[in-house]
Order: structure tokens, then C-alpha cells, then sequence
């Protein structure tokens, strides 16, 4: 039981990423390899913002900085590169990853950070398990952005024309959607959830510079067990992650946890590519 | 590029000599003339050129984004450690090892891999890159995070590279080899494929490339070549630990490739050198500005800046800015002489009658095809997409010597015909036969084997490759020389290469292309592009050859000659399915008519018959046919069906 409260915890913030990449991809057909770092960069907004704020309203200016800086991204970035292949735009999201992890790493240095949590207080138990409060807030502010997000696409006029425009962006823009503005909304999303609940997890544990290329990985694997499409999918398939890191910590080898993930997103990308959904990822001919 | 097929053998031969001596005394110049610290620079810049040669190899050649540098890299540093280290191996025999080790490994992972979008293999490959360098880092008998120590230097026919001149010399050797074998590679057969594969995978398949084949050996290729660096690594640190070998290494090569420009090999050699450079520049002017302690991050952040800035504002890198404007230079030399060329050019017959049914009648006069065999034969085919019937249990067959033209309105499920029978779609029922073979289940490229060329709707060239180079890629399976003797060129490969050559030119001068032939394919006109996929179907010398809309961007002139074309192919024996909506063409062309309508058969006969049809006739306008309206508003509509494209 006390595995499974973990990696639910855990598995919020994988799944959350994992979000932002889906958001991304479904909109623009991109991976953004700076996920990761973007999170980061929301977090240390969040630890910064604590000075004045109280915990929820840092973790406020976390999920705001994660958006900003993934937009400003965009537009300095990825706008530019439009025309190129989508090879030349992910290879510039991986430079910009780099870029904003040594910049957060030359502002911040290498050492971890903290805040206080939103409610302070014992552990709850939980059917034999003890997880912190502040985790109990993490997996709630990821369920209402996942049913924000959720409501957002499916119930929405906007939400309808930014998946309209993931479908064919050509004829999207013959109606009037804009591509930059719809791009910008999705990067914005994704950076937005990203930041956010990585915010909402600093306070139970720490938070590094160097944090964003393990968080993307795992974030990544999330979003392909949602087929990069699901968002409720790609949030248990963060569950799944956790879970299985978890389990390696516990009973083979702390050090290897993360080698077992990385090892694990290989052999699903070989074995599954289409993630727990039913569709096979393909390219149409 | 284009030129050399035809320069003999010996003279290739001979420049290729003076190449490696020029090569051979630049680099030995430097390594005397400078002192033993900017030797062992000039030593690591070549191990990461050789690197970033890899990179252009599966990154740049093939399209696919790797980053499973790292770990080959490490592949080769760590297996020439243990092996030499601990079992007393030779340096020689624990680098082929390492390397066979590393290729069998990139073998294994690209044929899975390359099945995936591009993004998906890039992350696969830098969770490979990470997978490693914590296992490594993890691991006991790799010394973990600490390392291992006690390489001896390389020992080559009693010489010890020691000092780092003869690390300098070494390196850039083996950089100089693996460069010209680039070189030569882009320039053959197997190259061309992986252009080829990179601008269009559903044409190269259609041309006969086998896709994932071509990817894996691509792949394999760049991690021997990895593992080698990886090797000389150790034998010149003598000492390895896990962080040279990690994503930063690998982002760094993608930066010397993306700097350098990734279409040419000489982009991994200059975008190492400026790199280095760079490196240099930032450890001597960062510490006082940032202090010492920043020197790690600060290189990290701007070779993350310099990755987006470089690519924002030249995606093609420095080699592709300098060819820029090289053709440039050369386009201004050589534009006036092209319209004359042009006017002498014009369609044979210009006196003849110009419409198309009396040129017909005269081409019969040539001779009329003789009807053969049944070349291929489709018996019920059917195919769905998601809810929609596309194709729904369509039967044909085309004789040796016939040309079938298929026609029906938009969304009648012709272009979607055409993919079952050429093996880029897989039918949900029924079967296809080309010459009694049952080709049904097979890819595009197997298909192709069985001389079944095609064209497609809207041209699908390749980017950044001249017309006559684009026609070769057609001859692909007319040749056999693999990627190995390509890149060593033998006199064999020489020689196929030169055949191969003058088939494309052949098919290009039937289609009166030749003036185009050093022209990027992708700059020309629709029309022309059309023309260019049919020379490259052709050139494949195809037993069954099929048509998408061949007319569309044509003029009436060579809609004419198209024609006429077409009609020659039948006399030749070939089978010919064109679909078109010029039904002035069509009739003019056709031996038989296939009409289909919402996916099925609604009519086949000649050409008289089916224009004469009722059901014909209403299914292209979708109200009764009204006699006042008469046969010119028909035609009128069918015409501007084909211009729409």
C-alpha cells in the first residue's frame, strides 16, 4: 500500500509532464524535449514566488512561469522554424532544453530547493499507508488540471477548434484559426500543467537544475502509453512509471531505478509504440 | 555531383590519390608545426569530427534523428579498455570486437526502432545514451563512477602511438578514410537511396528501396564508426569513466553536425573545428565574467543557445551556406543558355493535327499494340478507412501491351486503386497477381521487384536532389552494389554506377527532360515534376507501369506527347494503368476505360463505349444527363476536375 501511495504521487507528476508532451504533440505534431526543463522552470518559480507567497499561490507563479517560458520558447524557438522539417524543430527544443538547464543551474547553482507545503501536519494514513498532505494536494491539482484540460478539448468552442486544427492545420487556418495563436495556447497549456504540479511537489521532496532530462524521460513514457493522444491515459501510464520505479527502488537496487525506466521506454517504444491505446502511431502514406 | 559517372574510372582514380596526399600532408603539417598541447586538441577535435561523420551518416543521409552516439561511443572506449585491460587483448583486435559489438547492437535496436516517427527514435536513442552511461556509472567492473586507468597506448605494426602528434595523425586519418568513403557513398546507388529515403519513404519504397534495410545498415554503419572513435579514446586518454560518454556528448556531436550542416560530410569535419574554436573561446573569456565556477553551465548554455540560434538562422549550417552561395554564382553563369535550349525543345510533329484523337490515329499508323498475356490481375479488392469504403471489391486485369486508363469522380477511390495494386496500402480483402506472383501482402518495395513502377498524384520528389540523381533513384534495383563497395569503390561498382547513369539518361531523354537534368527536382513546375516521376518509373524498365494523373500541370503539347509516349510503351510490351481525369486524354490514350464510381466497377469498355454511357455520363455530373447541354459542358467539367489538382 505505502508503494502504491508513492507512485501515485509520483506517478501525478509523470503523468502531468506527460500531459504537456501530449498537449504539444496533439497540436502541433512536435516533441518537445524541453518538457522536462520547463517544469523546472515553473518549480524554481514556485521557490522563488515562496519568499512573498504563501505555498499555493507560489505554486500558482510555478504553473504561470512554466507557461511563459514555454511560449517564449516557442515564439523565439520553434515560430522561426516553422517552415523546416519537424527533425529541425525537435532538435531546437532539445538545444532549448539544454539552455534552460544550465541557465536555471548558473542562477540557482546545482544544490537542491525547497518550500513549506500548502498544509502543514502528519502524514495521513491511508489503509495501512502514510502519504503527506502535501502529496494529497500534488495529485489533486493534477486531477483538476487533467479535467480542466479534459473539459477544455472536448467541451469548448476553442478547445473543438484547437483539435480541429491538430487534424489538418491547413484547413483549420482556411477557417480562420490561427496557427500562432493556437500554438501558442497549446504550448502555454502544456507548459502550464507542467510547472504547476511540479511546483506542488517541491515542498515534499527538493528540487535540482539538473532534474528536467529524467522528468522529461519519464514524462515521455507517460505520454506514449496514452498513445500521445489520451490525457487520462497518459496519466495512468505516469501511474505505471511510478509504480514500476518504485518497485525496482524497493526490491532490486535504489540506483537502478531510473536504468530499469530508461530500459523499460526502450522496450515499449520496440514492443508497443501505441501505449495502452488501440491505435498503432504510424505515419499516413 | 552529377558529373562524374562519366569521367573514366582512372581518372577518378588518380584525383582520389591526390586527395589523400593533400589530406595526409595538411594534417601531418599541422601536427609538426604546432607543440604537443594543441596537438592533443587537434587530436580530440578529429575524434569528435569522426563523431560527428557518424551523425551526418544516420541524422543527415538517412533523415533519422539519433542520438545513440553516446553509447556507441562508450561501446568502443570501454570495450577496448576491458578487453586490453583485462584479458590482455591487442588494441587492434579489442577494437574490431568493440566495434562489431556496437554494430550488432545498432543492427539489432534500428530495425524495431526505425519503424517509429522520427521524434519516438530520438528519444529511444537518448534513453539508449542514458541507459548506458548509467550503467556504466552504476556498474562494478567498469570501475563506476570513478573509471578505469591502465591503457596502454596503441600499438600498430611495432609503432606505439604515444605522443599526441601521432594521436593527431591517427585520428585524422581514419577521419580522412571515413570521409571520402562519405563521400563516395552519397554518390552511388545505395546514397541516392538514402536521399531518397529521407525527402519521400513512400516513393523510395515505390522505387524499390527497402526502407527499413537501408535505415538499419545506415545505422550500424554510424555506430562502427562511433565505437572506433570510442576506441582511439581510450588508447589516447588511457583512461575512461563514465561522463564522456553521456547525452552531453551526444548533444555536442548533434551541435557539430547541425553547425557544420548536416546534408554534406564536410559538415561534420568544419563544424568540429569551430566547435573546438567556440570551446576555446568561452574557456578564455567565461571565468571573467562569470567566475571560474561557471565555466561548466555556461558552455552547456551556449551551446544550447548556439544550437537554436544556429538553426533559426541557418538550418543547413555553415556547408550549406557556402554551397548557397556557390550556386548561386554558378546560376547567374548559366541561366541565359537555358532558353534557347528550350526552344529547341519543342515536341516533335508541332505540324501535325494537334488534337489529340488524330494524332492518335496516327500513331496507330505506327503500329498498334499487340495484346500479350495478363500481366497483373486484381481479383476483389477492398478497403476500408475507419467507416469509409474507399475501395470496395474492384476486379481488373491489363495485358501486356495495353494501356487501361481508370477514370471516375472525385473520391471514386482511383488514387486509393492504385495503392493496393502498387503495395503501399494492404488490401482488407481480396488479392493482387503480377505475373501469376501473389504481391498482395508484400511492401512497395518487394512489389517494385516485381517491375511495378508508379507515379504519384502530387509529385513526391526528393529535397535537395538534381533531376537526373532523382531518375537513378528509379534504377535502384537495375543495380546491386551494396553500401560497403560503394563507399570503397570498386571497379564493379564504378562501372554499374556508370550504367546506371546512362539508363537515367536514356528515360530522362525520352521524356525530353534532358536539358533539365542538373536541376534541383523540386524547383521545377508541376508539370515537369510529373514528367520527372515518369522517367524515374520508367527507367526501372517495368513490366507494369502506373499512371496517378499524369496530365495534371501539362500543356496541350504535352499532354500530346504524353500520349504518344503512352502509346509506344503499349507497342513495347509494357502494361500500362493511368489514371486521368482529360478525357480528351483519356480517349486519346486509352485501349479500355475502367470506370469507377463510390468505389466499385460501374463500367469498363473502350473508349467509345464508355463515353456514350448513360451511368457514366450521370455519375460525373450527378443529375441526368440533359441532351440540351450537349457533350461540351460535359468535357468542360472534366477538365477543370484536372486543373483543380
Amino acid at each position: 500500500m505505502q508503494l502504491l501511495l508513492t507512485a501515485l504521487a509520483l506517478g501525478a507528476l509523470y503523468g502531468a509532464i506527460g500531459i504537456g508532451f501530449v498537449i504539444v504533440h496533439r497540436l502541433t505534431g512536435m516533441v518537445n524535449f524541453a518538457m522536462g526543463d520547463i517544469a523546472v522552470a515553473g518549480g524554481f518559480g514556485a521557490v522563488v514566488a515562496s519568499a512573498v507567497l504563501p505555498p499555493l499561490g507560489a505554486i500558482l507563479v510555478g504553473a504561470v512561469v512554466g507557461a511563459v517560458v514555454s511560449v517564449v520558447m516557442y515564439h523565439l524557438a520553434i515560430h522561426p522554424l516553422r517552415n523546416q522539417s519537424l527533425m529541425v524543430q525537435t532538435i531546437v527544443t532539445l538545444g532549448v532544453g539544454i539552455a534552460i538547464r544550465s541557465l536555471i543551474q548558473l542562477y540557482f547553482g546545482s544544490g537542491p530547493r525547497q518550500f513549506p507545503a500548502i498544509t502543514s501536519g502528519p502524514s495521513v494514513d491511508i489503509l495501512g499507508g502514510r502519504i503527506p498532505q502535501q502529496s494529497l494536494w500534488l495529485i489533486g491539482i493534477t486531477l483538476l488540471g487533467y479535467l480542466g484540460l479534459a473539459y477544455f478539448f472536448d467541451r469548448t468552442l476553442s478547445g473543438k477548434a484547437l483539435s480541429a486544427f491538430s487534424v489538418n492545420a491547413y484547413a483549420a487556418g482556411i477557417v480562420g484559426i490561427s496557427l500562432t495563436t493556437m500554438a501558442t495556447i497549446a504550448f502555454a497549456l502544456s507548459g502550464a500543467i507542467a510547472g504547476g504540479v511540479l511546483a506542488a511537489q517541491v515542498p515534499t521532496s527538493f528540487i535540482a537544475a539538473g532534474a528536467g532530462l529524467a522528468l522529461g524521460l519519464k514524462g515521455f513514457i507517460a505520454a506514449i502509453m496514452g498513445g500521445f493522444d489520451k490525457l487520462g491515459l497518459t496519466l495512468i501510464g505516469g501511474f505505471l512509471v511510478a509504480l514500476a520505479e518504485v518497485v525496482v527502488a524497493r526490491y532490486v537496487s535504489a540506483a537502478q531505478a531510473s536504468t530499469v525506466v530508461f530500459v523499460l521506454l526502450i522496450v515499449l517504444l520496440i514492443l508497443r509504440p501505441q501505449g495502452l491505446t488501440r491505435q498503432v502511431v504510424a505515419d499516413r502514406v | 555531383m552529377s558529373d562524374t559517372p562519366r569521367q573514366s574510372s582512372s581518372a577518378i582514380g588518380w584525383r582520389h590519390l591526390v586527395g589523400a596526399l593533400v589530406w595526409i600532408a595538411v594534417v601531418a603539417a599541422f601536427a609538426f608545426s604546432t607543440n604537443e598541447y594543441y596537438a592533443g586538441l587537434g587530436a580530440s577535435v578529429g575524434l569528435l569530427a569522426l563523431l560527428g561523420l557518424g551523425m551526418v551518416l544516420v541524422t543527415g543521409y538517412a533523415g533519422q534523428f539519433s542520438l545513440a552516439v553516446g553509447a556507441v561511443y562508450g561501446i568502443g572506449a570501454y570495450g577496448s579498455t576491458l578487453l586490453t585491460v583485462n584479458y590482455g587483448w591487442a588494441g587492434l583486435a579489442a577494437m574490431a570486437v568493440s566495434a562489431i559489438v556496437a554494430g550488432i547492437l545498432g543492427f539489432a535496436l534500428a530495425r524495431p526502432l526505425f519503424r517509429l516517427r522520427g521524434h519516438f527514435l530520438a528519444m529511444a536513442t537518448l534513453a539508449l545514451t542514458e541507459v548506458f552511461y548509467l550503467l556504466v556509472n552504476n556498474a562494478e567492473f567498469t570501475g563506476g563512477s570513478t573509471g578505469l586507468g591502465g591503457i596502454r597506448p596503441l600499438e600498430l605494426f611495432g609503432f606505439t602511438f604515444l605522443s599526441s602528434q601521432s594521436h593527431m595523425i591517427l585520428n585524422w586519418v581514419v577521419v580522412g578514410i571515413v570521409l571520402w568513403g562519405m563521400l563516395m557513398l552519397r554518390r552511388g546507388r545505395e546514397g541516392r537511396a538514402l536521399l531518397a529515403i529521407r525527402g519521400h519513404e513512400a516513393a523510395a519504397a515505390a522505387a524499390g528501396i527497402n526502407i527499413a534495410s537501408s535505415k538499419a545498415r545506415v545505422f550500424t554503419a554510424s555506430a562502427v564508426i562511433s565505437s572506433i572513435a570510442g576506441s582511439l579514446y581510450a588508447h589516447q586518454v588511457l583512461y575512461v569513466n563514465p561522463p564522456p560518454f553521456g547525452l552531453i556528448t551526444a548533444i555536442e556531436v548533434l551541435m557539430i553536425a547541425v553547425l557544420g550542416g548536416m546534408r554534406s560530410p564536410w559538415g561534420a569535419i568544419v563544424g568540429a573545428i569551430v566547435l573546438e574554436l567556440l570551446h576555446q573561446l568561452i574557456d578564455a573569456t567565461l571565468p571573467s565574467i562569470l567566475g571560474n565556477a561557471a565555466v561548466g553551465a555556461g558552455q552547456e548554455l551556449v551551446m544550447g543557445l548556439l544550437l537554436v540560434v544556429i538553426l533559426v538562422l541557418r538550418p543547413d549550417g555553415i556547408i550549406g551556406a557556402i554551397s548557397a552561395a556557390a550556386r548561386l554564382g554558378r546560376r547567374y553563369t548559366r541561366e541565359p543558355g537555358l532558353e534557347a535550349d528550350a526552344e529547341s525543345n519543342a515536341p516533335p510533329g508541332d505540324d501535325a493535327p494537334s488534337d489529340m484523337a488524330s494524332q492518335r490515329r496516327a500513331q496507330d499508323l505506327v503500329g498498334i499494340p499487340r495484346l500479350g498475356e495478363v500481366v497483373l490481375s486484381a481479383e476483389g479488392l477492398a478497403k476500408h478507412f475507419g467507416g469509409v469504403t474507399a475501395v470496395d471489391g474492384v476486379s481488373l486485369n491489363i495485358r501486356a501491351g495495353e494501356v487501361l486508363a481508370v477514370i471516375g469522380p472525385n473520391g471514386a477511390g482511383k488514387s486509393t486503386l492504385v495503392n493496393l495494386l502498387s503495395g503501399n496500402l494492404v488490401p482488407n480483402a481480396g488479392s493482387v497477381h503480377i505475373d501469376g506472383v501473389d504481391t498482395t501482402a508484400m511492401k512497395a518495395h518487394q512489389v517494385a521487384a516485381h517491375k511495378l513502377s508508379r507515379t504519384f498524384q502530387t509529385p513526391c520528389l526528393f529535397e535537395g536532389m538534381d533531376v537526373a540523381g532523382t531518375v537513378a533513384v528509379g534504377a535502384h534495383l537495375r543495380g546491386s552494389v551494396g553500401m560497403l563497395r560503394s563507399s570503397v569503390p570498386t571497379f564493379g561498382s564504378l562501372k554499374e554506377e556508370e550504367t546506371l547513369a546512362t539508363e537515367a539518361a536514356t528515360a530522362l531523354n525520352r521524356l525530353g527532360l534532358s536539358r533539365l537534368a542538373d536541376r534541383d527536382a523540386k524547383s521545377l513546375s508541376l508539370g515537369q515534376q510529373k514528367q520527372v516521376e515518369i522517367a524515374r518509373a520508367l527507367v526501372a524498365s517495368p513490366r507494369v507501369l502506373l499512371l496517378d494523373e499524369p496530365c495534371a500541370g501539362l500543356n496541350k503539347a504535352e499532354k500530346a506527347s504524353l500520349m504518344r509516349l503512352l502509346r509506344s510503351l503499349g507497342r513495347e510490351g509494357m502494361a500500362v494503368l493511368v489514371i486521368e481525369h482529360d478525357m480528351e486524354f483519356v480517349m486519346a490514350a486509352a485501349d479500355r476505360v475502367h470506370v469507377l464510381n463510390f468505389g466499385s466497377t460501374l463500367r469498363v469498355g473502350t473508349p467509345e463505349e464508355v463515353q456514350t454511357d448513360q451511368d457514366v455520363i450521370d455519375a460525373y455530373l450527378g443529375v441526368a444527363h440533359d441532351p440540351q447541354s450537349g457533350h461540351a459542358g460535359h468535357e468542360d467539367h472534366m477538365t477543370d476536375e484536372g486543373v483543380k489538382r
